[in-house]
């Protein structure tokens, strides 16, 4: 390589790791001294004395600490970079592949039913459940010739799909409920130098791999035509890279949970620091992710007036957001991610109202199903005039709102897929319903005996906390999609960690929670049913004003300008009704976080084009898709109830798959 | 509107499907129906001599064939604490019902079924297990049975007192915890806990005097054993999660080196819910009597 671009590179970069490394030191040196004085500090190192608890302590549990943060930042930076180049998308990364919830999905099920396997091969478990998670994303992607954005859908799907399964095992089993947090959150804590050395020779072993495969990788960078007309075999240089990636974020999650964002912010640095070609940033996006997680860590630990101590997935979850927000106005995206995938056929308009006459019909057929068929202790049972009206204070309200939620969910999920043009949006992406349920974990831990009323104003405020950053940060850029993907990205892992940090404290008021974020409708009175159901028909009623707005915008901003649409105001208004259709369906359910993106989908799969047919096609099939999850939930376990948002992502991510999949093939 | 809709149901579905009603086949049988909604009452319940009719249980898993055990086998199970069935419940037209007070926002409908009573551990007094002796007593003023309530709160501050002096001989500090999953992590209970209370009763030192959290546990790293190098630890075994836990420590060298570890000081106590009332307090002061009378009977030898 040229010598100027290297030395470009090389001093700002030097520069901020030695800033990093130079706090982590002190940070470390700090609590080194609490635990031992310096002098006895090489004798701890080399030969701890086994009388002696301090030198235990530092042999034990100090040490081997700094370095797995270190070889653990550094590995997930290095596949997060892996990620990137491959797939040509800054926002990749473990934890957006579902790489990291498949290992950490695999190892919550080893727990619960083969504890023994867990105990002897964690790393083999985790790499089973990523190696699975990856395999049902790129066997989706094959399909599509490995294009980047279907496989960063598939990634997405397959990542919810875990989390629906964990989420699933946590509310049955509150008893794991700690542990299962503890791994979410990533906590660093160690008690032995085994996991840091099994760690250390894989991470090393995985990197040698990557190093001698640079030079193909450097040219995966290129369209895939110029690549393959260069040599290199484009598909199955990607799956043996991204195979490695893989490998390396499952040997951390193994050895200490799940921790996002490093593996995005540490490449992203990278790159701001002038690193642009791979061979920098793979120098260099280590170096630094092993800088941030120690730091992290160390920081973490110096918070000691916590009651307990902050795990470091949480904060790198917590400190890489505002990292990213900030980051956002200066980052270049060099290959914006495709528009939305071309369905596989198109419905002419008669079809198309024969399709929302008969999802109309169904869902009537479902509603009074779900209200009148169910479970009792001696069986099934469909009821009677008599005992409906003794069912439907209970029953009535849940299904009522499961009806209205789902259709706003699918209706703003369709609205954002529009007005982005890009697949993977959904209002979880937004992060309102996160900013909702931090809302409420904050009133139901600080304010002890509060009128259950408040927590639709707590939601509302959480909602518009999250929302007035977005619109900030994205409003500088001309709410320009991208930004708005990246910015709600990073609000909702914000959002995500600060609830999982929080209900990981064990407190049984919390626990109740996890059902609600869940999509539970357990909870819902009758005035809240009836508040949806109003909200719902006056905002979809409203959609049809934007019909104009939803048909132009998708052309690009110049395009609509041109034929008179002012595209900063019409992006500012669909945002906001958006935002109302979100947050008013998380208030009353939780933050569902699977019927957003589900349902549109589906109903562009099933080829109803044109916007406005597609948003009212979206509502039904996300209405349908509700009131039937609800239902199930009701009864398959009872009398124990299972979340409808959880039966919703169990049912509708493999049919997305399915759908996925035949049509690419 | 209404009654098109329920002439409509009534005409095509009622005849067949009345008689599988489960309301019409309980109704008229016994005389006081009480629930408890939560472990606490439904325990209190059982001491005062009301067997619950249905009660709603914290795990689904191993736990709760453990605390099923409890109860006559009549009892019907309400599914999860933190979402007990109200159709169910509402089905077994129950009379009164107790539940607790983080179940705060299921009290509407509670209230809906029948007469709803919230138990509440945490006041009047500053003891958790001085509140329980107390809602003993209140739930025998409730349903009638003072006699009752006044003799098993009798016995058990005799029985109390009795194990006080059999353990006067034990003067180290304890840990009561519980292992977490991971074997990294352990949940120590401190102020605000039932156990630390009942400890107290006992005349043990509770070596964890960290600032209490609301749910009466912190979870800390296991390394933070090696500051109590003269206290014992007793940890409830949880049944999969602490099996998990011991597999995982037993190649730890920490853990091997730890004081407590390495003189033999650490030992297993039966599952008790940290949430409960006076029947878990008592089966729990009797589990950590017996565990230290022997530790106490090994050091005289």
């Amino acid at each position: 390589m040229a010598r100027g671009p290297a030395r470009a590179v090389a001093a700002p970069a030097l520069a901020v790791v030695g800033v990093l490394a130079i706090a982590t030191i002190l940070l470390a040196a700090a609590r080194a001294v609490e635990i031992l004085p310096p002098a006895a500090w090489l004798a701890a190192l080399l030969a701890p004395a086994e009388a002696d608890p301090r030198q235990l302590l530092f042999h034990y549990s100090f040490l081997p600490r700094i370095v797995l943060s270190l070889i653990g930042g550094a590995a997930l930076s290095l596949a997060g970079a892996v990620f990137q180049q491959v797939l040509r998308n800054p926002l990749a990364e473990p934890a957006t592949l579902g790489v990291s919830a498949g290992a950490q999905l695999a190892l919550a099920i080893a727990m619960l039913w083969a504890p023994g396997l867990l105990g002897l091969a964690p790393e083999g478990i985790a790499l089973a459940g990523s190696g699975a998670a990856m395999a049902l994303v790129l066997a989706l992607g094959i399909g599509a010739r490995m294009s980047a954005v279907s496989l960063v859908l598939a990634g997405l799907m397959v990542s919810l799909l875990c989390g629906a399964i964990g989420a699933m095992l946590i509310v049955l089993n509150h008893d794991y409920l700690a542990s299962l947090f503890i791994w979410q959150s990533g906590s660093l804590a160690q008690n032995g130098w085994a996991p840091a050395h099994h760690l250390l020779v894989e991470a090393l072993a995985l990197a040698a791999m990557c190093a001698l495969f640079v030079r193909p990788l450097e040219l995966i960078g290129l369209e895939d035509g110029g690549a393959r007309s260069l040599g290199v075999p484009v598909g199955l240089m990607r799956g043996a890279m991204l195979a490695l990636a893989v490998a390396l974020s499952a040997v951390v999650t193994a050895a200490v949970g799940v921790i996002g964002f490093v593996g995005l912010a540490a490449p992203a640095l990278a790159r701001l620091l002038g690193a642009r070609t791979l061979r920098q940033r793979l120098l260099w996006a280590p170096a630094l992710g092993a800088c941030l997680l120690a730091l992290t860590d160390q920081v973490v630990q110096a918070l000691t007036f916590l009651p307990r101590e902050l795990p470091a997935g949480a904060a790198t979850g917590l400190l890489g957001a505002p990292l990213l927000l900030w980051l956002l106005p200066r980052l270049r995206m060099h290959a914006p991610p495709a528009g939305l995938p071309a369905p596989p056929r198109r419905l002419s308009p008669p079809a198309t109202t024969a399709l929302l006459g008969c999802g109309l019909v169904l869902l009537v057929l479902m509603t009074v199903l779900s209200l009148s068929f169910g479970r009792a202790p001696q069986g099934w049972y469909l009821a009677g005039a008599a005992e409906l009206e003794m069912l439907w204070p209970w029953r009535a309200p849940r299904v009522a709102a499961a009806l209205a939620c789902g259709a706003m969910l699918a209706a703003a999920g369709a609205l954002m897929q529009r007005l982005t043009g890009n697949p993977m949006a959904s209002p979880e992406v937004m992060g309102i319903s996160a900013g909702a349920s931090v809302g409420v974990i904050l009133l139901m831990l600080l304010v002890p005996g509060f009128d259950p009323a408040w927590i639709m104003a707590a939601a509302g405020l959480g909602a518009l906390a999250t929302l007035a950053p977005l619109l900030a940060v994205s409003g500088r850029a001309g709410f320009s999609p991208d930004r708005l993907l990246l910015a709600g990205i990073a609000l909702a892992t914000f959002m995500s960690a600060a609830a999982s940090v929080m209900l990981g404290i064990g407190d049984p008021r919390t626990a109740s929670l996890i059902a609600w974020m869940s999509g539970s409708t357990y909870a819902v009175t009758e005035e809240q049913a009836q508040a949806a159901c109003a909200v719902a028909v006056l905002l979809l009623a409203a959609a049809p004003l934007a019909t104009r707005w939803l048909d132009i915008l998708p052309f690009g901003p110049s395009t609509a300008s041109a034929l008179g649409v002012h595209v900063g105001a019409a992006r500012l208004a669909l945002l906001l009704l958006i935002a109302a259709l979100t947050a008013t369906a998380t208030l009353i359910v939780g933050p569902l976080s699977f019927v957003g993106l589900l349902a549109p989908h589906m109903m562009r799969m099933a080829g109803v084009g044109r916007p406005l047919p597609h948003l009212f096609a979206a509502a039904l099939a996300g209405a349908l898709i509700m009131v039937l999850a609800d239902w199930l939930g009701r009864n398959i376990l009872f009398p124990w109830q299972v979340p409808a948002g959880l039966i919703a992502a169990l049912i509708g991510a493999p049919y997305v798959l399915c759908l996925m999949r035949r049509q690419t093939a | 509107m209404n009654l098109s809709r329920r002439q409509w149901l009534a005409g095509a579905l009622g005849a067949t499907i009345a008689p599988n009603w489960p309301g019409h086949a309980w109704a008229k049988e016994t005389p006081a129906r009480i629930t408890g909604v939560e472990w606490a009452s439904a325990e209190t319940l059982e001491a005062v001599g009301v067997s619950p009719l249905a009660i709603a249980s914290p795990y689904p898993g191993g736990q709760e064939d453990m605390v099923r055990a409890m109860f006559p086998r009549g009892t019907v199970g309400l599914g999860s604490l933190f979402e007990p069935n109200l159709e169910l419940l509402q089905s077994l037209q129950p009379d009164l019902i107790f539940c607790t007070y983080w179940q705060s926002n299921l009290l509407p409908s509670l209230r809906r079924i029948a007469p709803t009573h919230v138990c509440d551990l945490r006041g009047p007094t500053p003891s958790l297990l001085g509140n329980s002796f107390l809602f003993l007593r209140e739930m025998g003023g409730i349903l009638g049975r003072q006699d009752a309530a006044a003799a098993y709160a009798q016995a058990s501050e005799a029985e109390l007192d009795v194990l006080a002096r059999r353990l006067v001989p034990f003067r180290r500090p304890l840990l009561i915890g519980a292992l977490q999953a991971d074997g990294r992590h352990i949940l120590l209970y401190d102020k605000g806990s039932l156990f630390d209370d009942v400890l107290g009763r006992l005349r043990l030192v509770n070596a964890w005097q960290r600032v209490p959290s609301a749910s009466g546990g912190t979870l800390v790293g296991i390394e933070t054993l090696a500051d109590f190098p003269a206290a014992d630890l007793l940890h409830f075994d949880t049944g999969a999660p602490t099996a998990t836990a011991l597999r995982l420590l037993r190649d730890s060298a920490l853990w091997a080196a730890l004081p407590p570890v390495r003189a033999g000081r650490v030992r297993v106590l039966p599952y008790a819910w940290p949430f409960g009332a006076l029947p878990t307090a008592m089966a729990f002061a009797r589990s950590v009597a017996r565990l230290l009378s022997s530790a106490i009977a090994g050091e005289a030898l």
